[in-house]
């Protein structure tokens, strides 16, 4: 199975790579679209550029011209919209544009980050950070759904920035000297990470929307 | 690494574009303001139609002693495929056109020593028409500052109507404008055509004199000011209240205008406060216009990089202190098989995507 993927920005196109194997250990990335053979996928990314939709479309074409994939996922965030909103806005995109490979919509939401404060570990009960236990106090995401952060607008942080900083801060304060940004989330890429968000939605059934990329890849 | 005319250096922050822009200008400061780095060149240009190989070596004397001086150095023109040696030059000897020349100072290049030689003379206009510009806020500030212009331009104007000379006189926009205004009617007319295009809401533009516009003040001469007039106003605006993406492109358009055939002109991310309206514009403006002038770019602009074709583009990797580059031709056959845009791909291309490491 090859399988084209559509990113909307640049955290998904590293974190991906390293993530759809071990989800489905027989794929393997290929940089070059032309050199797809068999089991391999492919990551487009719009990296944050407002150019989605044209991605979208452009991917489509590629694979009814290349007839090699066949499954086109598309990862988006939701943002401020609900999930189902955000799989309407793309369906209805798609609906009317003839596709050769399968389509698939994955929905993070409503961002990367949310996913990845699933893992339980990263938060210490009694964190140094001062600002990292304030954030605690108001939203433990140890027990409490990632997906359901509200905004922090005395910090003028909507939700998805939010969860970047929550995210950042809480490992900062557990691995010293470790950080993560949108360029540069390597601290999230490993499997150990990888399986400790994947145990979340088993354990709990939280951030559900994390399940769409699960089955998107198998 | 070769060049064509359009050259756009594209990669992440400090990946190395803007060294090499400064080296392909110091090349020129080497020559007409003997200023040199400590280093080795070699360096193959064409110009009017002859290819010549240019090999110079420099070596600081002493860690106290800040000045370079010349080693080496070596001038070949290309003819029928072999390389007749020009200038060949080294610690005990100095050669030109086979036949010796006296000791002379390792502190300037040969093509600057014997500019007058009509062998010479045409590399050392080619070399004096590197022009790079900055766009600090200083230094826009600077450029559109009201200047008076010198007599002698004027009379050297009268006389022969030279763009050389305007060029090489380096004055500020409205004084530029205002000799072009005077002796070069169809070139300040299509800098003011092409400016109204950029910007429709201009409705017309004029030269004032900074007396007219402001009596309290009273200079010799002319001194110049570049006015527009917005539809729907009256009020006529001097440049240096033109804001600074309305003075970079018109700073850009004169430049360009006023640059000999056979010049270099090198911007380093042009974009940075320009709108959209005005972002658009260089891409078309180089592309369209027909005159010899080889042009180096860096850009991180979606619409500048999807604009111009793959083949122009230099892409920048580091690996620590190592630099690599690679051509943009290499990726046409693939990017030519993906209906992604152009833009699209490169920043996917891991080459490009991993920029620093």
């Amino acid at each position: 199975m090859n399988i084209y993927v559509v990113t909307e920005g640049k955290v998904e196109s590293i974190v991906y790579r390293y993530w759809i194997p071990f989800v489905n250990p027989c794929l393997s990335q290929v940089d070059d679209f032309t050199k797809v053979y068999g089991n391999n996928f492919y990551i487009v990314s719009g990296m944050g550029y407002p150019d989605y939709l044209d991605i979208i479309e452009n991917a489509i074409l590629d694979i009814n011209n290349m007839r090699k994939f066949d499954r086109l996922v598309i990862s988006i965030d939701s943002e401020n919209m609900t999930r189902q909103e955000k799989y309407d806005e793309i369906g209805a995109f798609v609906l009317h544009k003839p596709c050769t490979a399968e389509i698939r919509i994955v929905v993070q939401h409503f961002c990367f980050e949310a996913w990845a404060l699933g893992n339980r570990r990263i938060v210490r009960p009694h964190p140094t950070s001062s600002r990292l236990r304030e954030y605690k106090q108001l939203f433990d995401v140890r027990s409490r759904d990632p997906e359901l952060l509200p905004h922090k607008l005395d910090e003028n942080l909507n939700r998805a920035q939010f969860a970047e900083k929550y995210l950042r801060l809480a490992l900062n304060d557990k691995f010293r000297n470790l950080t993560y940004t949108k360029n540069n989330p390597q601290a999230v890429v490993h499997d150990k990470y990888f399986a400790q968000v994947k145990n979340r939605l088993r354990d709990t059934g939280h951030i559900a929307s994390f399940d769409d990329f699960l089955r998107a890849f198998v | 690494m070769k060049f064509g005319n359009i050259n756009l250096l594209v990669g992440d922050t400090a990946t190395g574009k803007t060294r090499l822009l400064n080296t392909i200008f110091n090349l020129g400061r080497f020559v007409t303001a003997k200023e040199f780095k400590n280093g080795r060149w070699e360096i193959v240009f064409e110009h009017r139609g002859i290819t010549y190989t240019w090999n110079l070596q420099t070596h600081r004397q002493n860690d106290s002693d800040e000045s370079e001086i010349i080693i080496q150095e070596q001038l070949f023109k290309h003819e029928h495929g072999t390389l007749v040696p020009l200038i060949k030059r080294d610690d005990a000897s100095f050669v030109f056109d086979s036949k010796p020349m006296p000791k002379l100072s390792p502190r300037e290049t040969s093509i600057s020593l014997l500019q007058e030689e009509e062998a010479i003379h045409p590399l050392y206009q080619a070399f004096s028409r590197i022009q790079r510009r900055l766009f600090s806020h200083d230094a826009l500030s600077n450029v559109s500052s009201f200047q008076v212009v010198p007599p002698q331009i004027v009379s050297q104007m009268r006389k022969k109507r030279e763009l050389e000379r305007l060029f090489r006189a380096e004055m500020n926009l409205s004084a530029n404008l205002f000799v072009l205004f005077q002796y070069f009617k169809k070139v300040y007319q299509g800098i003011v055509d092409y400016y109204l295009q950029v910007f429709p809401f201009i409705q017309d533009a004029r030269i004032a004199e900074l007396s007219e516009l402001q009596p309290n003040i009273a200079v010799p001469g002319h001194c110049p000011v570049f006015t527009i007039r917005e539809r729907g106003s009256n009020k006529w605006i001097p440049i240096n209240e033109f804001s600074s993406g309305m003075q970079k492109v018109l700073l850009i358009l004169t430049d360009v205008f006023i640059l000999p055939e056979g010049g270099v002109y090198i911007i380093d991310e042009y974009e940075n406060s320009l709108g959209l309206n005005a972002i658009d514009f260089f891409p078309q403006f180089i592309l369209d216009l027909e005159k010899d002038i080889q042009f180096f770019i860096t850009s991180h602009h979606p619409y500048i990089i999807n604009a111009i074709l793959p083949n122009n583009w230099f892409i920048f990797h580091r690996h620590g202190m190592k630099v690599s580059i690679r051509y943009g031709e290499e990726l046409i056959d693939r990017f030519g098989k993906s209906r992604q845009k152009a833009f699209v791909q490169l920043i996917n291309d891991p080459f490009f995507a991993k920029g620093v490491e």
